[in-house]
């Protein structure tokens, strides 16, 4: 009967349901089955909103990210980063992957990178004659590019999932995220040697004239690794100070944004966190009904049973998580599976940082992979492209990107390395 | 039904208003913590509490709008396989399945809340009974049960006509 119930719930998401409306019922399921009264589920609710000390940190930096979005910040980045990578071979591309990790730190790839910077960049990689695959390709790879940097909201979910350090939990992704980009950009100055770059040297004239222009939001970075790993304000502050310093750039500086606008971005903006919020009350209402059932115990015994070394390990649990990057979204995903996951990684001696640095990697690739991925289906309405079309761009992406994970798994030192060497906590 | 329009819009119109205000104030409560505790040495009571709750708030009156604008997060298999009467079909399956587990959700907590109502707990901020700073989590599914049977009730309504003709 329960095995009924629990198959009927999961076509229900199939068909359509909200993903906090599946995962609710499983918990009421669950409470229901052990005989416990359903007020204890928004007790268990209620309690993860009321002790959380960084979940406030959440609606701040995605109100400043859509602030952003909606400014010409990403007019500016690109073309502060046309002027610095601008000349080399392939330097469009490579701007394009920086910008879009930029962007996509602080909007947590809910699609809104491909929206914003896609309609900017596709025509002007068009224009320097990148084939039409190599540019749908690189901006559907690069939507989700950049969810290792700070303060990408994935990364603070993961931390508050798993009750880890976020300070520590961002300095572990700076490397892999750099790698990241490095191994992309390698690839790009490989396909564009056929291609015309416009440019032909480095015009101090320009980059000075960029950095003017885009002075204020270089300064957001900064901002956040002063005061992230300064030690001077809490992350919750920081996050209150990025807001308030953005919204003074882009309505009173710029003035890309008028005032009038406002509760439109924070409407849309807020919108977004009550879609996650609501999600992450009900997972972690079901994770406590599963860890009280000791379900995360029996996929131990079962896992140290089958899986002996821990590489084997971390190569089943790779491939686990790109199929679940391919059919959950990040949120989701991040909300259900970390709780059930990171005692089995400690049981195999995987740090917490570490298997979170591993996690959003391979989440950042499924979002790209054929045949769900979301962001082929973002690139297919963005660009008007058939996804099929999109399937076969992102594939040498993928590979790549690939290569990347396996470094980032096999070589724990380049995600703990930094925390290490210079004591972070 | 055009009168049923307006109402809804109107009543959308509100709880936007109220979601920036949340989130406005949660901003400058930060903010104002942070200037008073470097140069005063001192800080707002029961701060934390506060911001902790006006999350919870931000949580449930953002998620009540998710529900109006079909901006909740779905796996959405169907919608890339079935065609377009199987797809109605399979939205008002899943719709209705929905109300249900809101449903419950919604009396659960409002036994939660008055669970909190009788015990008359405070909160250490301007000391607020703990059943208000609460009370949107009823409230919060109930808006979304009504919009989801609202939604359900449409597309019934929609092929239902539809047949007719």
């Amino acid at each position: 009967m329960i095995l009924l119930i629990a198959l009927f719930i999961i076509l229900m998401a199939l068909l359509g349901a909200p993903v906090f409306v599946a995962i609710s019922a499983f918990a009421i399921l669950g409470f229901y089955a052990a005989d416990i009264q359903m007020a204890a589920l928004i007790v268990d609710i209620y309690s993860k909103f009321a002790s959380n000390p960084v979940l406030y940190t959440i609606p701040i930096f995605t109100f400043a990210g859509y602030i952003l979005a909606e400014s010409k910040a990403s007019l500016r980045i690109v073309n502060f980063s046309k002027s610095v990578l601008g000349w080399l071979p392939g330097g469009l591309a490579i701007v394009s992957l920086v910008a879009c990790a930029f962007f996509t730190a602080f909007t947590g790839a809910s699609g809104v990178t491909i929206i914003a910077l896609g309609g900017l960049l596709y025509p002007a990689l068009m224009k320097d004659n990148y084939s039409e695959q190599f540019s749908l390709g690189l901006l559907t790879s690069s939507g989700s590019l950049g969810l290792l940097f700070f303060p990408s909201l994935p990364i603070i979910i993961y931390g508050v999932v798993s009750e880890t350090s976020i300070t520590q939990l961002f300095a572990a992704g700076l490397l892999p995220g750099i790698l990241l980009i490095i191994l992309l950009s390698i690839y790009s100055i490989f396909a564009g040697r056929k291609t015309v770059t416009t440019k032909t040297g480095v015009s101090m004239g320009e980059i000075a004239r960029s950095v003017n222009e885009a002075k204020w939001e270089l300064l957001i970075p900064v901002i956040l690794i002063l005061g992230i790993f300064g030690g001077f304000v809490t992350l919750g502050e920081i996050a209150a100070i990025t807001a308030a310093y953005v919204f003074i750039v882009e309505v009173f500086i710029h003035r890309d944004i008028k005032i009038q606008r406002l509760p439109n971005i924070m409407t849309s903006s807020m919108i977004l966190v009550g879609g996650i919020f609501i999600i992450f009350g009900s997972a972690l209402a079901l994770t406590n009904y599963l860890i009280d059932a000791e379900i995360p115990m029996v996929i131990l015994d079962f896992m140290q049973a089958h899986i002996g070394s821990r590489i084997v390990f971390l190569i089943t649990l790779n491939i686990f998580l790109l199929i679940v990057g391919c059919v959950m979204d990040i949120f989701s995903a991040l909300l259900v599976v970390v709780p059930l996951i990171v005692p089995i990684a400690t049981s195999y001696e995987i740090s917490p940082v570490h298997l979170g640095i591993i996690f959003l990697t391979n989440l950042e690739i499924g979002y790209a992979t054929p045949p769900v991925g979301m962001n082929l289906f973002i690139s297919c309405f963005r660009f008007n492209k058939p996804v099929i079309t999109l399937y076969r761009a992102a594939i040498p992406f993928l590979i790549i990107m690939l290569i990347g994970l396996a470094v980032i798994t096999y070589v724990p030192a380049l995600s703990l390395g930094l925390i290490d060497h210079f004591g972070i906590k | 039904m055009n009168a049923w329009k307006l109402i809804s819009e109107k009543i959308a119109g509100v709880e936007k208003v109220f979601l920036s205000s949340l989130l406005a104030a949660m901003i400058i409560l930060v903010l104002i913590q942070i200037i008073m505790r470097n140069f005063f040495h001192s800080g707002i009571i029961g701060g934390v509490e506060i911001v902790r709750h006006l999350v919870l708030w931000i949580a449930f009156v953002g998620a009540g709008l998710a529900t109006r604008e079909g901006r909740h997060v779905r796996i959405d298999m169907s919608s890339r396989i079935l065609s377009a009467r199987g797809r109605e079909i399979a939205d008002i399956a899943s719709t209705l399945f929905s109300v249900v587990v809101c449903s419950i959700l919604f009396v659960a907590s409002c036994k939660f809340v008055y669970m909190d109502f009788t015990s008359s707990g405070v909160a250490s901020f301007l000391n607020v009974p703990l059943w208000i700073m609460e009370v949107i989590i009823p409230v919060g599914y109930l808006i979304v049960t009504i919009r989801f049977s609202a939604n359900a009730i449409n597309a019934i309504l929609r092929i239902a006509k539809g047949e007719e003709t």
